[in-house]
């Protein structure tokens, strides 16, 4: 599903040049659960943001999904985002003024979905998380944990086939932490490949892959039981 | 993503900073206001004149010696050659008027007229809209009788109606008038300076007449054929000038059509000009929109972030700030074209004038403000779409 190799990151900051990323190679398959730990500034969220074609490598090669994504244009870039990747992010990163179900329907609008099918596939989501009483409020008038099922359900709307979470849990309390990890093991058994970036080795514990980062180098790749592909 | 839902988005957008878009508006406001009002003023003026100008005949124009021509000779007209100018075969009529301050009194109250001494093919020659009555005859006008014809302002105040006024007597400053017909007035924009009443009577009935009839100051000439009415003046002044014993040249010609020329000449300059200044407020009305949506770029980076994160293209981001920065001047276009209506509106019903809604001052203005509001909105828009989705993501 994920295919890295050799892939560079650096950073320029005025005259000086920071090497976030050295040569990373790695391959993701499909419906794994992977969690990539480390700690801050080992280059964990750069190589996230690479997989989630929110950023580009300096050099190397990366294939998702069958598809070269480093030679892709900027609007290439948006649909691939689109239709391929679900993000979920530590600071949930929902529009503010709009309401819970606009902020679902959000991705299926760019994609040119027509507007009662988004709204059925948006309710039908909410429903899922255990939403469906909150779709007319907005993100601000609900718990972290609520925000973040918002997001996860934002980021189920298209069917991607992958799901990326960097620190989703970062923000939440111990209770909240875990509902939201128990929905991630749900999305994972109906076939969604998800990686995880965190920092906490109980919610790295959840995945089958465990891949720990140091210094923009991968440390350790170690897969749990019978688990992984 | 349909244009209607840019629109609702864009809406939505603007509603959270009412008062920020509404003073950002305003440059547009007023540079639409201010076309739509001059235009339609204009236009509302230029109907009443040409209005007024249709009340003469087809290729009407008047005649009068230059100012230089008296040192050649005595170029003034004599009645009696009226006669003979109308023999000439460009001529169709041929009339004369002067008009003379009189004081009346009508049941001990004093009263002023202004009272158009001319002959009696001048119904003939421009509209005069006869309600009772008649226009006076040529006999009448040969027999220098004072008869009268008023109009019905003073037919009304005087004796009550049109047809009660037919066969009173009028006492003149002039002398004693028999009113044979009332005529209703004209309106329009040069009505009635000075004197209150209006009335028309034979030019030889006038006190003082028979000298001005001598030397009469200018004529009025209704051409065979008003297409070749540049024709019957050659043939007038070559007239004129060998009947006078002056140069061709002592003779001056003003038609209605000239002064429609010009009228049409004065008023596409100054709405022109205006036009110019309302674009320059425009165009200052476009740069607040443009400020305006460079802060809003800034302000929402992370939602420009998140929206390209979850698959908005740069090219979808781009339009939803450029139709934010469209509904922003047209909404200001519309308000500006409303309150220049109403203004316009005001202006007719203080001064009489028609109310005219100028369709292309509208469509102009709004054109005009939709365009402002694409070209300064680009700038602001392409710059949001280039924005970094993972840097607009961090951006707090």
């Amino acid at each position: 599903m994920i295919t890295l190799r050799g892939i560079t990151k650096v950073y320029k900051n005025g005259s000086l040049e920071v090497q976030a990323l050295h040569g990373i190679d790695l391959h993701i398959g499909k419906g794994e659960f992977v969690a990539i730990m480390g700690p801050s500034g080992s280059g964990k969220s750069t190589l996230m943001n690479i997989i989630g074609c929110l950023d580009v490598p300096t050099s190397g090669s990366y294939e998702l999904d069958g598809i070269p994504v480093e030679s892709l244009s900027e609007r290439e870039l948006a649909r691939i985002r689109n239709r391929k990747i679900g993000f979920v992010f530590q600071s949930f990163n929902l529009l503010p003024r709009q309401t819970v179900l606009q902020n679902v329907m959000l991705p299926m609008m760019y994609a040119g979905v027509p507007l009662e099918k988004r709204r059925e596939r948006a309710l039908e989501l909410l429903r899922r998380v255990g939403l469906s009483e909150r779709v007319k409020h907005r993100p601000n008038e609900l718990s972290g944990g609520q925000k973040q099922r918002v997001a996860i359900a934002r980021a189920l709307t298209m069917n991607a086939p992958v799901l990326l979470a960097d620190e989703p849990t970062g923000n939440l309390d111990t209770k909240s932490s875990r509902e939201i990890m128990a929905l991630f093991k749900e999305i994972h058994a109906d076939g969604t490949t998800i990686v995880l970036v965190t920092h906490e080795p109980d919610i790295a514990e959840h995945a089958e892959r465990i891949i720990t980062f140091g210094d923009g180098r991968i440390l350790s790749d170690r897969r749990k039981g019978s688990g992984g592909g | 993503m349909s244009i209607r839902e840019s629109i609702l988005v864009a809406l939505d957008n603007l509603r959270v900073n009412k008062m920020r878009s509404f003073l950002t508006m305003i440059g547009i406001v007023f540079g639409v206001a201010a076309v739509v009002t001059v235009v339609s003023i204009g236009q509302a003026g230029q109907h009443a004149i040409m209005a007024e100008l249709s009340n003469y005949g087809d290729g009407y124009f008047l005649i009068y010696p230059k100012g230089s021509a008296a040192e050649e000779g005595n170029p003034f007209f004599r009645l009696r050659e009226l006669a003979e100018i109308r023999k000439l075969p460009g001529v169709r009529y041929v009339s004369t008027s002067q008009t003379f301050g009189m004081t009346g009194r009508h049941k001990k109250e004093t009263l002023q007229f202004k009272v158009t001494g001319t002959t009696s093919d001048s119904p003939r020659m421009k509209k005069i809209d006869m309600v009772a009555g008649r226009f006076f005859t040529s006999q009448e006008e040969r027999a220098r009788q004072k008869v009268l014809v008023v109009e019905t302002k003073f037919a009304d105040k005087a004796f009550g109606s049109p047809q009660a006024a037919i066969g009173r007597s009028v006492q003149l400053s002039g002398g004693v008038f028999r009113i044979v017909g009332v005529y209703k007035e004209q309106e329009g924009l040069m009505v009635n300076v000075g004197a209150r009443y209006s009335a028309y009577a034979p030019i030889t009935a006038i006190p003082g007449g028979a000298w001005v009839s001598e030397n009469l100051s200018m004529l009025e000439i209704l051409p065979a054929s008003p297409e070749r009415m540049d024709e019957t003046i050659r043939e007038l002044k070559t007239w004129l000038a060998e009947r006078k014993r002056v140069s061709k040249n002592a003779y001056a010609t003003e038609s209605a059509k000239d002064a429609e020329q010009m009228i049409k000449n004065t008023f596409s300059i100054l709405q022109l000009v205006i036009g110019s200044i309302a674009g320059i407020s425009l165009v200052v009305g476009g740069i607040g929109v443009m400020n305006i949506m460079l802060v809003s770029v800034t302000e929402r980076t992370r939602e420009i972030g998140i929206r390209k994160a979850i698959g908005a293209t740069p090219g979808n981001i781009m339009f939803q700030f450029l139709v934010e920065a469209v509904m922003l001047s047209f909404i200001g276009g519309a308000i500006g074209a409303l309150f220049g209506l109403l203004v316009a509106f005001g202006f007719a019903v203080m001064t009489g004038l028609p109310f005219v809604v100028s369709m292309e001052a509208i469509v102009l203005a709004f054109c005009f403000s939709a365009a402002v509001g694409i070209f300064f909105g680009l700038y602001p828009a392409r710059k949001a779409a280039k924005l970094q989705p993972i840097e607009s993501l961090r951006y707090e």
